[in-house]
């Protein structure tokens, strides 16, 4: 497997630097499979954001509801390391553009409600 | 087994217990001011680094103005305002649920000193721009200019600012937040669970809303952020 | 008193209790495609409530012979008081009634693979146009001489499945006399959650400091190395004096003599591959891992430690109506951890829709972003993404947080690691 290590990420604090074990794949390489949907790709969100992303009394903030193009925003900044994080550059930069679209339209289409207050389809 | 029992039985979830209380105690007007007294001067070049170091711009964006409705923008705020959430998170004064965990633990990696020295250099920055709006809902209208003497609510702007910019001590700027920060945040002072307001003063308020007057409060300051 | 959707019905109507459910009146008809589902872990939780959230009208069951679940993630932190085990555990309250699961309190024990039917030790045959197979993995305990299973429920737990064990290895390392020694055998690849038995071994020495300070705890490696070394070697050099005389927490790789061979429980000693024989106070020994049972008896491992599986959409390779999800099956490159499991699960729920509506699945896409803690101080993520390409599972991404002493950033990681283990636990069980 083509294993890419970046080497060049210059932090401010401490030892920031990848492990030796980081493995990197650029998401252009999977262009040209079939689409993943929105859907697939917002329910491994869950874990952290909530089922449908819809947690909203937790520090990882909720994504139901939320702006089509803040999110957008926002995924394309990590993905493109305007800054460090705590761990979001890391989960965004595994998409393509088209993914992160996609991610928005699921995302921005579900009420800004908590699951629990949800109808279930 | 009554109905309302058997209803929350099926959807409370009560899937763990032993959930962490807000024990800390509560603020009164002579406690408040004696630590506004002895609040540090604050360095606004070195809240800028410990902001940095803090990844505080990775929820309240880059010096201050929040990238989502999830989080409040800093920029602008009042300066006694920011320094005394630091303490309110620290000492669990200030925790309403779980989404203040992380609040709780940045604030307690801090000192006193960088909780001033960061406030200064987020209270530096302009203020996130307000649009008014141009056809206010009445009822918020009416409560943010007027209050409801009926029901001893003094009006908004009376301690928040004519343009809810904030006001003197320790009272924020509420309208560069976003609508769903402000509704969630009034939720949270009605139902008691965010009490780290001085002598009760928010919660006084908040009780007597509505929530049909909750969400038109929110809409009237909010900044449009969605 | 556990309510029905029958109660619920009696009490409101069946259109109140429909709606508040949100489950369509069609949902129990007869005629409707039955998914068979035998694990009531993660894995299966996951795919009953994420097939519900896909379609109204699917029956459901789901076969458990346990009334409830002690959830893994953040188990470890009931060894140094910081959670209880009352905490970690969830019931099976919710799959049945808002998402209209039946919840069958058995076990699973064969299936007919011609006739479609799953035999349970009830003597029940549940008929099923699907079966999902996710019944977590089991141990090979023999892999080091003189250790059981029995040992394991006695004084040896191995307490790598949540529950009495945990309490028990607990009351053990809590209960052993001043100055003790705790020895932790760590298992060779794969197994399940990989950080575990360094995080288990940080929390014990973050209460040993407390309360019995001149302890050790010897972690005696099947492996050369292991996950997040650096950032846990960082940590223990800075809380426990790793690598002096005077640590309390000690690593021994398989390349220094770390991998245990034999227990004898009488002398309550272990021997290692280097025929070193080493006396302890409290052993726990985390045995090597295979398949669960039920896919041993039922031939879903075709003869292999692990059960192979179709890559794009976890069908087993010996029946096509059968899926294997979780920490049972052989998914390279993909680890064993219940976020995976739960990410299989919801992609199996896609596929099962898709074949049951004539539509094409589409494409999956697998994460694995974890936490870990070493203290209550210190927490690290690990950000793991999976590709179908090629007709293989692929590893697109795997980074782990770096190891940074910027104490404002542990901490955060902390409240995140929390954050992460309650919102997992309602995402597959609320």
């Amino acid at each position: 497997m083509k294993r890419i290590l970046l080497l060049n990420l210059l932090l401010t604090i401490g030892l920031n630097a990848w492990a030796e074990s980081d493995i990197f794949i650029p998401p252009e390489r999977y262009a040209k499979d079939p689409a993943v949907s929105g859907r697939v790709l917002g329910d491994n969100c869950s874990a952290c954001h909530g089922t449908r992303g819809a947690v909203f009394d937790e520090s990882m903030p909720p994504l139901a509801g939320m702006d089509r193009d803040t999110f957008i925003k926002l995924m394309k900044d990590f993905k493109n390391e305007v800054r460090p994080t705590i761990v979001m550059n890391d989960v965004a930069k595994a998409y393509t553009d088209e993914e992160i679209e996609r991610m928005a339209d699921y995302f921005s289409s579900i009420p800004a409600l908590p699951w629990k207050k949800q109808t279930l389809h | 087994m009554n109905k309302r029992l058997l209803l929350l039985l099926a959807f409370a979830s009560p899937l763990w217990a032993g959930e962490p209380q807000n024990t800390a105690p509560e603020w009164t007007a002579e406690a408040w001011h004696e630590t506004l007294r002895n609040m540090p001067y604050g360095n606004a070049a070195r809240g800028a680094q410990l902001a940095k170091e803090g990844y505080c711009y990775t929820c309240h964006g880059d010096r201050g103005y929040a990238p989502s409705r999830n989080a409040p923008s800093l920029a602008g705020q009042n300066q006694a305002y920011l320094y005394k959430t630091m303490l309110d998170f620290a000492s669990k004064r200030w925790w309403a649920d779980h989404k203040d965990d992380v609040m709780h633990n940045a604030a307690i990696t801090f000192t006193k000193q960088d909780y001033a020295d960061m406030a200064a250099y987020y209270a530096q920055q302009p203020k996130p721009f307000f649009k008014r709006v141009e056809k206010p809902n009445h009822v918020a209208d009416q409560l943010a200019r007027r209050g409801d003497h009926t029901r001893l609510l003094t009006p908004c702007s009376s301690c928040h600012g004519v343009r809810g910019e904030g006001g003197v001590n320790e009272t924020p700027m509420i309208s560069g937040q976003s609508a769903f920060y402000i509704k969630r945040q009034l939720e949270m002072y009605k139902s008691g669970k965010r009490r780290n307001d001085v002598e009760e003063g928010m919660r006084f308020v908040a009780e007597q809303l509505t929530d049909e007057e909750i969400e038109a409060l929110a809409q009237y300051y909010g900044n449009g952020q969605k | 008193m556990l309510l029905t959707r029958r109660d619920l019905i009696k009490l409101f109507g069946a259109s109140a209790a429909t709606a508040a459910l949100g489950v369509s009146p069609k949902a129990f008809s007869a005629s409707a495609p039955h998914l068979v589902i035998v694990g009531g872990g993660v894995g299966g939780t996951a795919t009953a409530k994420y097939m519900r959230m896909l379609d109204p009208s699917i029956r459901i069951t789901l076969i458990e012979p346990n009334r409830e679940y002690v959830f893994c993630p953040g188990s470890n932190e009931v060894l140094n008081d910081e959670v209880t085990l009352a905490e970690q555990t969830v019931t099976y309250d919710s799959i049945r009634n808002r998402y209209g699961v039946n919840v069958v309190l058995d076990k699973a024990t064969a299936i007919d693979y011609d006739k479609k039917t799953v035999r349970t030790a009830k003597g029940e045959r549940i008929a099923y146009d699907w079966l999902v197979v996710s019944p977590g993995p089991d141990f090979v305990f023999d892999a080091v001489e003189g250790y059981s299973r029995e040992l394991a429920e006695g004084d040896f737990p191995h307490a790598w499945k949540a529950g009495p064990q945990t309490l028990k290895l607990k009351k053990l390392y809590q209960g052993m006399r001043t100055g003790g020694v705790v020895v932790i055998s760590a298992p060779p690849m794969p197994y399940r959650c990989p950080p575990a038995p360094y995080e288990r071994a940080s929390f014990m020495a973050e209460w040993l400091k407390e309360h019995n300070p001149t302890a050790k705890i010897l972690i005696l490696d099947s492996k050369p190395d292991f996950i997040f070394q650096p950032h846990y070697e960082t940590y223990w050099k800075e809380k426990f004096g790793y690598g002096t005389d005077n640590a309390m927490i000690e690593w021994v790789g398989e390349h220094n003599g770390g991998k245990v061979v034999s227990l004898d429980p009488n002398t309550r000693s272990v021997k290692t591959a280097d025929g070193e024989t080493i006396k302890a106070d409290v052993i726990n020994i985390i045995p090597v891992h295979k398949a669960g049972k039920f896919a041993f008896d039922t031939g879903l491992t075709m003869g292999k430690q692990w059960v192979p599986i179709n890559p794009f959409d976890f069908r087993s390779k010996v029946d096509k109506n059968v899926f294997v999800i979780g920490d049972t099956t052989e998914a390279d490159p993909m680890v064993k951890t219940g976020y995976l499991a739960s990410n299989q699960a919801k992609w199996v729920a896609q596929v099962i829709l898709a074949e049951m509506t004539g539509k094409d699945p589409g494409y999956p896409l697998w994460t694995n972003n974890c936490v870990a803690m070493a203290g209550e101080d210190f927490g690290m993520t690990i950000t793991d993404t999976f590709r179908y390409h090629d007709g293989k599972i692929e590893l697109q991404e795997t980074i782990q947080s770096p190891v940074n002493l910027n104490p404002h950033l542990n901490a955060e990681r902390v409240a995140i690691a929390r954050n992460w283990q309650r919102t997992f636990r309602r995402d597959i069980f609320e």
